[in-house]
């Protein structure tokens, strides 16, 4: 991977493709899942122009992954900015319906309700960790937060869902 | 910190392996914090289980963009070409900006230490030697003059006084020769005034002239000046010393003007006027000088060129003007017209001798320069005046003279450093404006759109 982003950083196009291909799913469902379908795909494009110009600056403090991800967060706050939208609903991360009883101690309705009451703060971290599957270093470098405050704010986060649950999971 | 802060944390495997520990023992100590780390793991399985499957697309096309697009290649003010004329143009315009403040404190600094020099000098005639260089108290060889008029830029400084050095003072009764402005025409800046040198006004402006020593050289060729010196020197046998003076100067192509002998036991004295060829003048000075001991030296000089040119142009138009006057006698009719003409004739004829007469004197006098000397035998009973001793320089005057240029340097750097930051502070409303935007700028794309 070393070797494929010090290519990519000297221009090699071939090394540049194959950057998109192992990250473009991952970065086009994260824009969809933050600005909607039809402003994600053009989010993901835009993340990786920005991408390939920008390469020569990517020093590894990161994951290429996060590193990517925090571009596409600008981009779809960018996007969402100048399409006057709000952040995608959450019908858009989470399936709502075919809730499976033998595998879940929640109803996907009482959750969805759970996790509307929260902050769009700690809704991002929660959805980030458990949908992205981002880890807390990550999630701090796509915000642009310290990982202590990730650690908190997940914290609370489930705190906050376990009190608002607590007769469902009762 | 509470275990239960750490909790989440721990079940998602983003603890230190030393509170990993520790949750793990409080989690089999407590069933209640162990029922609460298991209903975290069943809603963080809940929420995952229920994460929508989105397809994405678009993938084509990305790659289609990044692949038309080429290499990466860096945008406009990224490149290492636009970066490097920036900082070119930043440097030049600091240096165009700044250069003025430098070029200021050095010439202060410059300034103070030849304002010191010539403090000291007047203090000390014998620092004055040794600094502004020996060759100033003879006559300079043909090679030297040379040397100065070519414009060496340390010879020109040490003949300028600086502006607050103050310009007259002399010295008597030794090396003191004074030399009245008009010595020193021909481009000697500074105040003119006399000079604590034996220098004589040749050498001056040769000296002062820098680049055009050439020129100045010539100039003063040209020039006409009326010199005078006069002389008090002590001497055992004054009529055996102005024997010795008055043979040199005929053999010079001189002669002595007027010249009085007593022989008296105490009041044995010789008084003369020397009249010495122009081009003798120096050499005739050091004659008199090795007569004795120099009690008093004063030298004068009057520029006389323009007012001789001046006599020459009008007596050039009053000998047109006694032409047409002629004419006009050969065409007079009558005696009284003829009386008139003639009168006016003869008034014009003797202004126009007149004139001439003056130019040939003054040119004669230029020509001859004038020597006077009073020749007088000491006192037995006192002693002769005292010669000022001329200390040879020190031999660690080095150390002195570095530790001046250094403490001078060292409050010109703090000067330049002081203008500096009032010109940065004054001038801010100017740069601060732009700094702002670069900064900004600097900030805003060198990370386009990270985190």
């Amino acid at each position: 991977m070393n070797d494929l982003i010090s290519r990519a950083q000297k221009g090699d196009s071939n090394a540049l493709c194959e950057i998109v291909r192992a990250h473009y799913d991952a970065v086009c469902s994260f824009c969809m899942r933050r600005v909607g379908r039809d402003l994600g795909q053009d989010a993901a494009q835009e993340t990786f122009v920005v991408m390939q110009k920008s390469i020569r600056r990517f020093r590894g403090d990161s994951t290429l992954r996060a590193w990517l991800l925090g571009i596409a967060n600008n981009q779809c706050m960018s996007l969402a900015r100048k399409n006057r939208r709000e952040s995608a609903p959450l019908e858009e991360w989470l399936e709502v319906k075919g809730n499976d009883p033998t595998n879940s101690i929640v109803d996907r309705e009482e959750l969805r309700k759970a996790l509307l009451k929260l902050s769009q703060e700690h809704r991002d971290v929660v959805l980030m960790h458990e949908i992205e599957g981002l880890k807390y270093a990550e999630i701090a470098g796509v915000l642009g937060i310290p990982e202590g405050t990730v650690k908190s704010r997940l914290h609370h986060a489930f705190r906050s869902l376990r009190q608002s649950l607590v007769g469902a999971m009762s | 910190m509470n275990i239960r802060d750490n909790l989440k944390a721990y079940l998602d495997g983003e603890l230190s392996a030393a509170e990993a520990e520790q949750v793990k023992q409080a989690i089999e100590a407590d069933p209640e914090l162990k029922k609460e780390a298991e209903e975290l793991q069943a809603l963080s399985h809940d929420i995952r289980a229920a994460a929508k499957v989105i397809a994405a697309e678009g993938l084509e096309k990305a790659m289609k963009t990044v692949s038309s697009s080429g290499s990466s290649r860096p945008i406009f003010w990224q490149r290492r070409w636009v970066q490097s004329f920036a900082a070119a143009a930043a440097v030049a315009i600091l240096a165009i900006v700044f250069y003025p403040v430098f070029g200021q404190a050095k010439i202060a600094s410059e300034s103070d230490i030849q304002g010191q020099r010539m403090s000291i000098s007047r203090m000390d005639p014998a620092y004055e030697d040794a600094e502004l260089g020996n060759s100033m108290s003879r006559d300079l060889t043909a090679a030297e003059i040379e040397q100065l008029g070519g414009g060496g830029p340390t010879k020109t400084r040490a003949y300028e006084p600086s502006a607050d050095a103050g310009a007259s003072f002399s010295k008597s009764p030794v090396n003191g020769l004074e030399l009245n402005s008009e010595d020193v025409t021909g481009g000697f800046r500074g105040n003119p005034g006399t000079l604590s040198s034996n220098a004589t006004g040749r050498e001056i402006i040769n000296g002062a002239v820098g680049g055009s020593g050439e020129v100045a050289k010539t100039e003063w060729m040209n020039r006409l000046v009326v010199r005078r010196a006069a002389f008090t020197v002590y001497s055992e046998t004054p009529a055996d010393a102005a024997a010795s003076i008055s043979s040199y100067v005929r053999g010079q192509g001189g002669f002595i003007e007027d010249s009085s002998v007593s022989t008296g036991e105490e009041t044995a004295r010789a008084t003369m006027t020397i009249r010495i060829p122009a081009d003798k003048y120096e050499m005739a000075l050091e004659q008199v000088r090795g007569l004795g001991d120099v009690e008093n030296e004063s030298s004068s000089g009057d520029d006389v060129t323009l007012e001789v040119a001046d006599l020459g142009a009008r007596a050039k138009t009053m000998k047109a003007e006694e032409d047409q006057v002629r004419i006009l006698m050969k065409s007079a009719k009558g005696m009284t017209e003829i009386i008139q003409v003639r009168e006016k004739l003869n008034s014009i004829r003797s202004e126009i001798e007149a004139l001439e007469t003056r130019e040939k004197t003054l040119k004669r006098l230029a020509q001859m320069s004038s020597i006077h000397l009073t020749l007088l035998k000491p006192q037995k009973d006192e002693e002769p005046p005292a010669v000022a001793k001329v200390e040879p320089p020190k031999a660690n005057a080095w150390i002195d003279k570095t530790w001046d240029e250094s403490f001078s340097g060292l409050a010109s750097v703090g000067k330049y450093f002081g203008s500096l930051g009032i010109r940065l502070l004054v001038y801010a409303p100017i740069w601060l404006p732009f700094a702002a935007i670069i900064w900004w700028a600097l900030r805003r794309f060198n990370r386009p759109m990270e985190a």
